[in-house]
């Protein structure tokens, strides 16, 4: 069943894919869509919140590409992670990586035991 | 028999969207709902049928949506301690304004005495009661100018709620030292009246200030 990911991982979720390369809000979305092969289910409005979170911290900036899209849709704005924002998401990783090992001792062996 | 709902249209989503996003610069709010928009579209035709619906719905609840994006926002711009310390002058004077008021009055009364030599109070001292009244109401008026918007519709709220009671219930009063019933009503209505339009406008003078990007503070 898919997980609506909370506003504090929406933000990480956001940096990490941005940390690939610079994207525009809908590209960001469907990245989040591609990556957690659907098993997050990001309301896709709360991406813009976030990114302003983000912005406000100096980790994204952001730049309007005022060229109209060839099917005529409107502008959109690309975000790309700034040093700053490089060192954040090293750092919620970092920080990620010791949450989800420290889990892993309670749940991950769980599932393991019960398919032997 | 019921009827089904229509389903919602793009530009109606958007513009509940747009409501909650009242309070931001209008370049910004501008930036914002187009950002939105072209992200919208995009899932729109991303679907193969088109379905509206779907998309809106996979996007969020508008309301939702712009009042998150309000705050953050607010978060952005964190407010000057100029404008904190104005709304505590502006709250004390709301608050205290009946009281001051009120002491101005017992002093010209006093004043009175030491050179008429007599308590009675008259057309001239009731003047001076009003006269203050209004320049607290205009003080009060004129801080709610550097106000967010946020507190100053808390406080035309509470300036409405002042009127009514004043109007109907003229006994209720907060820091009300004096009792002449003769002038109960007309003077606390007098300062809730004054103060509701005062605030009414300087509302209006936030929203033109930003219109035209005339930095106040």
């Amino acid at each position: 069943m898919a997980r609506t990911p909370t506003r504090g991982d929406v933000s990480a979720l956001i940096l990490a894919v941005l940390g690939e390369g610079a994207l525009h809000g809908y590209a960001i979305a469907r990245e989040v869509e591609r990556r957690s092969e659907s098993a997050l289910a990001l309301r896709e409005g709360s991406l813009y919140p976030a990114l302003r979170d983000l912005e406000a911290s100096g980790y994204i900036v952001g730049q309007w590409d005022d060229a109209a899209t060839p099917t005529g849709t409107p502008a959109r704005k690309t975000y790309k992670l700034t040093a700053t924002g490089q060192t954040e998401l090293e750092n919620r990783a970092r920080e990620w990586q010791i949450y989800a090992r420290a889990l892993n001792g309670f749940l991950g062996g769980k599932l393991d035991a019960e398919k032997t | 028999m019921l009827k089904k709902p229509e389903p919602q249209s793009l530009e109606s989503y958007l513009s509940q969207i747009e409501r909650e996003l009242r309070d931001l610069p209008s370049q910004a709010r501008a930036d914002e709902m187009r950002e939105i928009e072209s992200h919208l579209r995009a899932m729109i035709e991303a679907r193969g049928d088109g379905s509206i619906a779907e998309a809106l719905r996979q996007f969020g609840k508008p309301r939702k949506v712009g009042r998150d994006l309000c705050k953050a926002w607010e978060r952005k711009q964190p407010e000057s301690w100029i404008n904190s310390a104005l709304a505590l002058v502006a709250g004390c004077l709301f608050v205290s304004g009946d009281t001051l008021g009120g002491r101005f009055f017992s002093f010209s009364t006093y004043l009175q005495y030491f050179f008429a030599g007599n308590f009675g109070y008259h057309d001239k001292t009731l003047a001076t009661y009003f006269l203050v009244e209004v320049l607290l109401s205009l003080i009060v008026g004129a801080t709610i100018g550097f106000l967010s918007p946020k507190r100053s519709r808390i406080i035309i709220a509470l300036s409405f709620l002042l009127l009514m009671l004043s109007n109907f219930f003229p006994d209720i009063a907060f820091g009300f030292w004096f009792r002449f019933p003769t002038i109960y009503v007309p003077r606390f209505s007098t300062y809730a009246f004054l103060l509701l339009c005062l605030l009414i406008g300087s509302r209006w003078g936030i929203r033109f200030s930003k219109k035209h990007k005339i930095q106040i503070v």
